[in-house]
């Protein structure tokens, strides 16, 4: 009695060899399919190149990087006038790229001793308009070592840290997101259904944070409650 | 296809050709395997023009995918693989669904003694009267020779589920000898 693995065998022999009629014009279909790939994978590779440039400047945004502080205080450099109060010791200043004319004076007004390199520092940066700063990473990393380079910084910009605003755009898309947050929880808190997916669409670290903003939000709200009461 | 095509002494010397994008030597490997490779594709997608379909989009991706053939095994065997690939693709696409898991197997009986004795095109007949999910699975072991975990990896079911339904499907076949009178 046969098994059903000899019929199969069987079955498998007959078929291996059987070949099909092919279609008239097949080859020329296949032709045109062939010369039309390259272009059509072209554009593949860029969407995908903009899909991960996107990715990257969205998570770029997103994070607040230190170098992106260290940029605000150099804008406030480059604008201020605002006479000089403390005369303590400069150690490092920005690095400064300027006219032949104005480098000497500068370089005289570095070594100068504290008390006397106020006034000047403060008159080499009102004369030279065309200046720009280039980074402030050297002060940065200096003030980490010793604290004498956190003067500097009070030297040539009054303005303390915190009073460092993060950039418009920056302001604005927290705010908007915050809001669209604030709209969401109070909708839940309503018994509203909340597309919180819809919250997290495009923001993949928004993922993680939105629960701890929701708390945070709550709690918050909790304690002006309490606070109200005891009044 | 009348076009006369200029012979490529060895099969390395026309598989070189061909990775060279030599359109002749593309033309001459169709006309060599078309034949062949259609009668597999439809052995999976009884639809005519769907079946010229996928051996066209199966020569595209032999074409394309050259480079990775290494030559350890038969040129053939390795189209062979791709268009399997491909109509298996070409099923999921048409939401034909893959059978679901049922772990149970049937307990069958000995072929008929009729099943030995078929014709080429009785076979293809039996073959094709089956279900796309029980077809598949028949084809994939009994006629290509995939072991049920490979069947199992291609189709991201279980190894029971193909061990079942290809059980089904040879209880499927004997009942339609019945049926179709062969």
């Amino acid at each position: 009695m046969k098994n059903w693995n000899s019929v199969e065998e069987k079955w498998r022999e007959q078929l291996q060899n059987k070949s099909e009629d092919i279609p008239e014009g097949l080859w020329s279909r296949l032709e045109e399919r062939l010369e039309e790939k390259p272009t059509r994978r072209f554009p593949i590779y860029w969407a995908a190149a903009a899909m991960l440039l996107l990715a990257l400047g969205l998570s770029w945004n997103w994070n607040t990087a230190p170098e992106e502080e260290a940029a605000e205080v150099t804008h406030v450099i480059e604008k201020t006038e605002v006479p000089l109060e403390k005369d303590e010791t400069p150690v490092s200043e920005p690095l400064i790229v300027q006219n032949k004319t104005t480098e000497s004076t500068l370089a005289k007004a570095s070594l100068q001793p504290a008390s006397d390199v106020a006034a000047p520092i403060a008159s080499v940066i009102e004369e030279s308009t065309k200046e720009e700063v280039v980074a402030t990473v050297p002060v940065i990393e200096k003030r980490e070592e010793s604290p004498e380079i956190v003067t500097v910084r009070l030297d040539i910009d009054p303005i303390v840290e915190e009073d460092v605003k993060p950039t418009f755009t920056q302001q604005k898309r927290r705010k908007s997101l915050f809001g669209k947050i604030v709209g969401e929880i109070r909708q839940a808190l309503d018994g509203e259904p909340v597309n919180w997916q819809k919250l997290k669409e495009g923001n993949p670290a928004f993922e993680n944070r939105i629960h701890t903003v929701a708390n945070t939000y709550v709690k918050t709200e909790e304690n002006l409650k309490r606070t109200l009461q005891l009044q | 296809m009348n076009k006369r095509l200029p012979p490529f002494t060895s099969e390395t010397e026309l598989i070189a050709a061909c990775r060279n994008n030599n359109r002749q030597a593309q033309q001459f490997l169709f006309q060599k395997m078309a034949g062949k490779m259609l009668s597999v594709v439809k052995r999976y997608i009884t639809n005519t023009s769907e079946a010229e379909d996928t051996l066209m989009e199966g020569f595209v991706k032999v074409f394309s995918k050259l480079d990775q053939y290494q030559g350890g095994g038969s040129f053939e065997g390795w189209i062979r693989k791709i268009m399997v690939n491909e109509a298996l693709m070409s099923i999921r696409k048409n939401k034909d669904r893959f059978p679901v898991d049922i772990d149970v197997a049937f307990d069958l009986a000995h072929p008929d003694e009729t099943l030995m004795q078929l014709g080429l095109q009785e076979i293809e007949a039996l073959i094709a009267t089956l279900p796309t999910g029980y077809r598949t699975i028949f084809n994939l072991y009994a006629i290509e020779g995939y072991s049920h975990a490979e069947i199992a990896d291609l189709l991201a079911i279980s190894e029971g589920t193909s061990k079942s339904q290809l059980s089904r499907a040879r209880a499927l076949l004997q009942n339609q000898l019945i049926t179709l009178q062969l």
